[in-house]
Formats: structure tokens, C-alpha cells, sequence
């Protein structure tokens, strides 16, 4: 079943047009990656779907919903969350904080203790500011925040953005486990190879065009694609 | 002021006008803001062509307008305290009927040695008035040989005064000058009392008012003020009162400044008679300056001055105001008393010599 | 000579409160909403005035009074979010400092058109003070710390014991992340005002009961608060409480040193100093302002 769809969407800075044309598809359960090169409009379609965007155009529908008539407040409600990328977490609130936050929570007790269960490393530092976490620990929080609404679709932005390859492999292992409870994931990454591996499909793109679309596997053995885009090994 | 000038210069017309010619009078209003009183000013100098502008008050008014009669050659009578007048005063054609504020801080330095106090502390507000004030007071004290035990210059506009008061009365003086305006004075007052300082306050006239009084209740009894006073008990200051009475309906041994007024046109009128009518205001105001100091017989009155000056007698005018004898810089020496808050109201105990 | 510095000391903080009040009311606003509202001062000289008002219909309860200045400052401030600042979202920090700057400028308009440029003072008896060890305290500076602190703690427990709160405080951590949290604006924005309106009440009375009230009283408070505000950390609550308390003192003790001339300027060499030497403030980290 389709769950995000996005059809020709663009969306722009006052006149420019950061991204054009965009078609993206997640699926329930599935985890689709978008990678690209710095500037090439990856945060834009974040923001987008997120509503954050002032200026875009297209069509974007989740589980059938037409996300332009959601504001951005009211997206978190139809089951999408979001991951940004770096200041991912309220770091002068305390975990906990983090966590009380988010909107639409029915049974707060309840839904945070299967959080915490989640990430136990939380549960200890429930009083402490986010901004004392350790990187591992705000990866955490950050994606703990994310679930408290138990979303169907989680929007992530370069979660491994200006962290370490040891952190970054441990963040790739969290989204993997995330289709076992029935999470789809969009993840944008510069990582390209690592978010692929990761991921059933994947889209490059480049300078806010989709270049190429396929199944990760398909993407990650082209070798005329990986010599363009992904880097060396 | 407005109408002491118009009934003054009735007079003048009734006493058959200054050398033949009648005075004619036209008002225009400052709104006490310099753009305003400037635009007035240049309209009567190039509408109405007046030979004279009286009457100007607010400090920050007459210096915007000043330069502009000065150049253009029209006799200037003011009651402006700002000492930066005598800068202005290039032409020698601007007099001024009271004192700049120097001469205020003189008189309060006089009324403090007058009640008898020994140890003084003076605090002045850091504005042109305030220091002006402050450092009047302090050469007078410092004359007479009465010790100044602290001397605050303060800021304005502070929510607090409590270190100026606290260094101000570090020395235990009897008595604090304030070189201030109604708002500062309020607070330094309450403050002063709430901080259990036992010392009296003196201050010039503009800021005690019903107003501070008002604001500070009983404490305020006993609060020293120094004013302007017209020459009272004289024959111009009496024929002025009569005239203030008939015209005003009330008793103006509290308003100076429309004394002043009187007196502005009755020696203007005495100096345009002196100069024979003269069309350059230069010999008009050299008149001034003769028909209104010594040596001369005294007269209180235009119409009195003009038979002696037909007599070819030489005459020196008198006022309402006060002797009205201008030096350089046009100004004169006024008189001054002293007044006390008592039951609540301002009250005249001397005046200062 | 020691005691002069103690009576220094509890001058510069009763002083400090005040300021600590208004950089408060300053530093919330921009905490969230991303700018510094100018318009706080002539906030807090309608405080006053709302005050002075009951005082002119006969009441001399100060209860009474600091009720309708609360009353007149939370209304109008809320009034000022939904007419004008809520048009302005997203436009920039310069389009809403000038109309804030703006908006000052027509309420001290307004108020100096009814009630004119003379003063008016709170009728309160003055009395004695007490004097313990040579350090003079006065019971009307007495009660107004304790109005002072207990408003700031007041504010503090909304801001961090109630739900209300920890919205507010999101939308100042991170804005987008807050949005896709499902907090809208309005829900964070019209109790943010009221709060501003209700410090900014509170800061008149009090400067109103200390000195005079005129149209420019609460004008002529806004450099020191924005001092403060930006010594503080810009948009951190405490750090503007702290900052405004030793600002008042620092300025204080330093008079005897630099004459009271000066004493102005001491505050705002101890600012540029504090910038050179710590760009973020005292308690604040810029990472926590963004």
C-alpha cells in the first residue's frame, strides 16, 4: 500500500526553484532513501513534505490524504514525524520534556514507558537536558521523539550529518529495525552507500532533479551511477 | 503675559502714543515648542513687519527664534533663563526682564544663608538649567564663606536617586539645594524622606509646585523655594496691579511674569519716544538702555516719562518687575523671594536682597 | 565605609529588579517570537497609568491598582499579537522591530493625548526607614523585591512547570521541529503575550510607586533592558532576572568611583566588554538560543 506520494512537486526560495518536478513513492513498511550531494535540494523535499515550505507546488498525498490542505502543525496528527537534520531534538528541555512535547499523545504514561523500553539508555537520563546527551544519546532522543506519536511515516534528514562512522553505523542500525514496527522511513543522505544498504528503494538526485530511481539494490550495483554519485568505497 | 502686554500698550496709545505713533499688537503662540514659535516669530517679522517681538518664555523657544530677529534687526524682550542667550545677543537688541539660572542658584545660596543654615549640600540635575543652578548656588555660597559639604551632579530620567542622595547627605548637611525639575525633584524628595535623611530641601519656584506638593504630602511642608517678585510697594508695580485687576479679575502677586510684560511695553514705549521715533532699531535700543538706568529722574509710567522727556529732562524707568537697569549683555538684575511650603500651599517669607 | 557600599548594594538591587522585570518581558518576546520588542516600555508606562487610573477613580489600594494595570497590559499586549505582530510572522527581525518601534510610539501618543505630559504620582505615605547596622532599608523598596520576585517566579513556574510552558519553551528551542510536534502558534503565542503584558504591568507599578509617572517612564527603561537582556544570553528567562539585578548594582557601586554622571555608561562598558569577552551572554549558549 502506498503511503507518501509525491507527483511533480517543486518548491522554491522566493523565485528560484530549489527542487523541480519530484516524484517519490514510500510504501508501508519500507524504507526509501533519497541521496545526493550537498545543495542538491535533499532538506528542500524534507521540508516540503513537512510543510515548511512556503512556496510548492505539485501534488503530495499521504494514505490518501492531499497533504497541502494539512498545515504544518496538523501533519504530525495524520501519523508523518519528522527527523531534522543536526538541532534534531529540544536541547534545552530535559528528555523527558522532549518526549511531553509532542502533540496528540493519548496515553502519555503508557506511550513513554514502551519508549523507554525502546531505548533503555533514555529511561536513565529521563531528567536530564538534551544538550548533555551524548551524540549516541540524542540520535536516540531524536528518534524517540519521532515515535511518541506512533507515525506510520518518519521523515529523517541526514541523520548522520557531522557524526562520527561508528555513530553513524549505529544510527543506520536503529532505521533498519524501524519497518519491524510498522514504521515506513524516507531518509535523505549524503552517506549514499550506507543509506542504500539500508533501504528497499532509492532515488539520486541532483541539483533538485531526480537522476535515477530504482530498487537500492539495482542503484548500488550500477557502476556508471556509483562513480557519479556515491564516491569511492 | 498676553494681556498685561495689551493693556499696557493701551495705555501707551491713551497717553497719545510714542512719538506720535500708536502701538498695535498681534499675538501669535509659540505652543511652547521651538518650530512653532520659530515659524510665529518669522511670520510676524515678514507678514505683520513688527519693529519688536516681547514676550518669548520657554528657553528652548527663544534660542531657535533669537538668531533670526537678531539678523533681521527687530528688539527682542524675553524672560528665557538660558544663559546661552548672551551668545546669542550679537546686535545687543535682546533684553531680558529676569535672570538666567546662575542667578536662580545665586538666590537660593542667599535664601539659605538668609534662614540661617550653616552646612549646605547642593545636587543638580545634568542638563544646561540644573548645572547652571548648581554652580550659582556654589559661587554664591563659596563667596559668602558657607561651606559646601558635597556638591551631586545627576543624571535625568533615572528611576532611582538613592547613591546621589546618599552621597549628597554623607556630610550631614541642614539644608540640600536642588538644581532640579518637578519630576527629579519628586522622587529625590520621596526618596530622601523614605531613606530617613533629616534635611531640608530649597528649590527654584518651576519645580515647587502644587504638583510636587501633591505628590509628597506632609513631607513636603517646609520645602524652600526661590522665585521672581515684582517690585511690590513701587508706583509703576501698583498702576500695573490696578490694570491686572480691571483686565484679569484676580490678584497678580503671583504672576511675575505678566509684570514683565508690562513692563516691556511701557520701556519700550519710553525708548521709542527718547529716539524721536527712530526707524533704526539700534537707537532704540540705546534709548532703552538710557530712559530705563540711572542717572535720570525716576519715572513709573510711560505716560509720566514722556512729559519729562519732553521737558528735555533725562528719566530712568522703574517697573512693575523691578528696577529694570540692563547691563552688556541685556540683562537685568531681578528681584527675588523667598518662599516656604506651609499647610500645603507656597508661601512668600522675604524677599532676597 | 563599608556600610555605604551595603546601602550601594540594596540600592543597586531594588534598581536591578525593575530592570531584571522589563528585560524579562523583553527577553520572552524574543525568545520566541525572534525579535526585540520595543514596544515593551510604553507597555509598562501603560501599567502605570492603568494604575494611576483606579487611583484618579478614588482607590488607593494598591491591590487594586496592580489588578487593573495587569488587566489593561495583558489585554492590550494579546491585542497587539493578533492585530499587528501575528501579520508580520516570518517577515524578519527588522520589519517587526520597526513596528514594534512603531507600535511605542502610538501608545505613548495615545497616552500622552488622555492624560497628558504632567505627572502623576502613586498617593502611598512615605515613611521611616529602617536602619540595621547603618544599612538603610525601606519597607515600600521591602515590598516591591518581594512583588518583583514573586512575579518572576510566578513566570518561571508557567514557563517550566506547566504544559503551556514547554510549548513556549519548544517554539524558542527549535521553531520547525515544534511545528511538526503538532504546536501551532496561536496556542504558544496569545498566552506569551498575556504573560509579557502581565510582567510588563507589574515592572510599571513598580517603577510607577518609585518614581513618577509620565508618558516617557517606561521608554527611558528600555536601554537598560535591553542591556540586560543581552547580558543575560539573549533569550534565556534567568539570565535576564540575573543580568538586570547586576547590572543595577554594578552601576551603583561604581558611582562613587566614576561620579553619577557616569554611572550610565558603566553599564554599557560592562555590556561591550561582556561581548568581546563572551559573545553569548552570560548564562546563555548560542546553541541554545537557535
Amino acid at each position: 500500500m502506498t503511503y507518501l506520494e509525491l507527483r511533480g512537486v517543486s518548491a522554491a526560495y522566493q523565485d528560484v526553484n530549489i527542487v523541480s518536478n519530484i516524484d517519490i513513492d514510500v510504501d508501508e513498511r519500507e524504507i526509501v532513501a533519497v541521496a545526493g550531494t550537498n545543495g542538491a535540494g535533499k532538506s528542500t523535499i524534507i521540508k516540503t513534505i513537512m510543510g515548511l515550505m512556503p512556496r510548492c507546488r505539485g501534488t503530495m498525498t499521504f494514505l490518501g490524504h492531499n497533504l497541502f490542505d494539512y498545515a504544518a502543525e496538523d501533519r504530525v496528527r495524520l501519523g508523518i514525524s519528522y527527523v531534522p537534520q543536526v538541532a534534531n531534538v529540544f536541547s534545552s528541555l530535559t528528555v523527558l520534556e522532549n518526549l511531553k512535547v509532542v502533540e496528540g499523545v493519548r496515553d502519555f504514561p503508557g506511550r513513554s514507558t514502551e519508549i523507554f523500553d525502546l531505548f533503555p539508555v533514555l529511561a536513565q537520563r529521563r531528567r536530564a537536558r538534551a544538550s548533555s546527551l551524548s551524540g549516541g544519546e540524542r540520535q536516540q532522543l531524536a528518534l524517540a521523539r519521532a515515535l511518541m506519536s506512533k507515525p506510520s511515516l518518519i521523515v529523517m534528514d541526514e541523520p548522520t550529518a557531522a557524526l562520527s562512522p561508528a555513530l553513524a553505523t549505529q544510527v543506520f542500525t536503529m532505521v533498519r529495525q524501524l519497518p519491524d514496527i510498522g514504521v515506513a522511513v524516507l531518509i535523505v543522505e549524503q552517506r549514499a552507500r550506507q543509506a542504500l544498504a539500508v533501504s528497499t528503494r532509492g532515488y539520486i538526485l541532483d541539483s533538485g532533479n531526480i537522476v535515477m530511481a530504482g530498487p537500492a539494490a539495482d542503484l548500488l550495483a550500477d557502476t556508471r551511477m556509483a562513480d557519479l554519485y556515491l564516491g569511492r568505497e | 503675559m498676553q494681556k498685561a502686554i495689551l493693556f499696557s500698550a493701551q495705555d501707551v496709545n491713551a497717553a497719545g502714543g510714542a512719538a506720535g505713533r500708536m502701538f498695535e499688537v498681534i499675538s501669535e503662540d509659540s505652543e511652547t515648542s521651538p518650530a512653532a514659535g520659530f515659524l510665529a516669530a518669522k511670520k510676524l517679522v515678514e507678514i505683520n513687519e513688527v519693529r519688536a517681538v516681547l514676550g518669548t518664555w520657554s528657553s528652548a523657544v527663544t534660542l531657535a527664534v533669537a538668531p533670526m530677529l537678531d539678523s533681521a534687526g527687530i528688539i527682542h524682550m524675553t524672560n528665557a533663563g538660558t544663559s546661552a542667550l548672551a551668545q546669542a545677543n550679537k546686535a545687543g537688541l535682546i533684553f531680558r526682564f529676569s535672570a538666567p539660572s546662575e542667578r536662580t542658584g545665586v538666590s537660593l545660596a542667599q535664601g539659605a544663608i538668609a534662614q540661617g543654615f550653616k552646612r549646605i549640600a547642593i545636587m543638580g540635575i545634568n542638563n544646561a538649567s540644573g548645572r547652571e543652578v548648581a554652580e550659582g548656588a556654589r559661587k554664591a555660597l563659596e563667596a559668602a564663606g558657607v561651606e559646601v559639604v558635597s556638591e551631586v551632579i545627576y543624571q535625568p530620567d533615572q528611576p532611582s536617586y538613592r547613591s546621589e542622595i546618599q552621597q549628597a547627605v554623607v556630610g550631614k548637611p541642614e539644608v540640600l539645594i536642588l538644581g532640579s525639575f518637578l519630576p527629579d525633584m519628586t522622587i529625590i524628595v520621596r526618596e530622601a524622606i523614605q531613606s530617613g535623611a533629616n534635611v531640608k530641601f530649597m528649590a527654584p519656584a518651576w519645580a515647587v509646585t502644587p504638583k510636587l506638593i501633591e505628590a509628597i504630602g506632609p513631607g513636603s511642608e517646609g520645602i524652600m523655594s526661590a522665585d521672581y517678585v515684582s517690585a511690590h510697594g513701587t508706583p509703576a508695580y501698583s498702576a500695573f496691579a490696578k490694570r491686572f485687576e480691571d483686565a484679569v479679575g484676580s490678584d497678580p502677586s503671583g504672576n511675575y511674569y505678566a509684570s514683565c510684560a508690562y513692563d516691556m511695553v511701557q520701556s519700550l514705549a519710553l525708548a521709542f519716544e527718547a529716539a524721536g521715533g527712530s526707524d533704526d532699531n539700534t537707537v532704540i535700543a540705546n534709548a532703552l538702555r538710557e530712559v530705563s538706568s540711572p542717572p535720570g529722574q525716576t519715572v513709573s509710567s510711560f505716560a509720566e516719562g514722556k512729559r519729562l522727556l519732553k521737558e528735555g529732562e533725562k528719566i530712568n524707568y522703574e517697573g512693575a518687575s523691578g528696577p529694570l537697569d540692563f547691563d552688556d549683555k541685556g540683562d537685568v538684575e531681578a528681584l527675588f523671594k523667598l518662599s516656604v511650603v506651609s499647610n500645603g500651599e507656597v508661601q512668600q517669607v522675604r524677599v532676597l536682597k | 565605609m563599608l556600610t555605604m557600599y551595603f546601602n550601594l548594594v540594596v540600592n543597586g538591587i531594588v534598581l536591578g529588579l525593575v530592570i531584571g522585570l522589563a528585560a524579562l518581558a523583553l527577553t520572552l518576546v524574543y525568545a520566541v517570537a525572534r525579535f526585540p520588542n520595543a514596544a515593551t516600555g510604553d507597555m509598562i508606562t501603560v501599567g502605570a497609568y492603568a494604575g494611576i487610573g483606579v487611583q484618579v477613580l478614588g482607590s488607593r489600594n494598591t491591590l487594586l491598582q496592580g489588578s487593573a494595570a495587569i488587566a489593561a497590559c495583558t489585554i492590550l499586549s494579546m491585542a497587539y499579537y493578533w492585530f499587528v505582530f501575528r501579520y508580520l510572522r516570518g517577515r524578519g527581525m527588522v520589519a517587526l522591530l520597526l513596528t514594534s518601534i512603531g507600535l511605542a510610539l502610538f501608545t505613548r501618543g495615545i497616552l500622552s493625548f488622555f492624560a497628558g505630559h504632567e505627572q502623576f504620582v502613586f498617593q502611598i505615605p512615605l515613611v521611616e526607614p529602617y536602619v540595621i547596622y547603618g544599612v538603610i532599608i525601606q519597607a515600600s523598596d521591602l515590598w516591591l523585591a518581594v512583588v518583583a520576585l514573586l512575579s518572576v517566579v510566578a513566570t518561571f513556574a508557567i514557563l517550566f512547570l506547566t504544559p503551556i510552558g514547554r510549548r513556549m519553551r519548544a517554539v524558542a528551542d527549535n521553531r520547525d521541529l515544534a511545528r511538526a510536534s503538532g504546536i501551532r502558534a496561536e496556542s504558544v503565542m496569545i498566552p506569551l503575550w498575556g504573560i509579557v503584558g502581565a510582567v510588563s504591568a507589574i515592572a510599571g507599578i513598580i517603577l510607577g510607586i518609585k518614581t513618577v509617572v509620565m508618558p516617557e517612564t517606561g521608554w527611558l527603561l528600555l536601554l537598560p533592558s535591553f542591556t540586560a537582556m543581552i547580558l543575560g544570553g539573549l533569550g534565556s528567562p534567568i539570565g535576564a532576572v540575573l543580568a538586570g539585578i547586576a547590572l543595577g548594582v554594578a552601576q551603583e557601586v561604581a558611582s562613587p568611583f566614576v561620579g553619577f554622571t557616569y554611572k550610565i555608561a558603566v553599564s554599557f562598558l560592562v555590556l561591550l566588554v561582556l561581548l568581546i569577552v563572551r559573545p553569548q551572554g552570560l548564562f546563555g549558549s548560542l546553541e541554545e538560543v537557535r
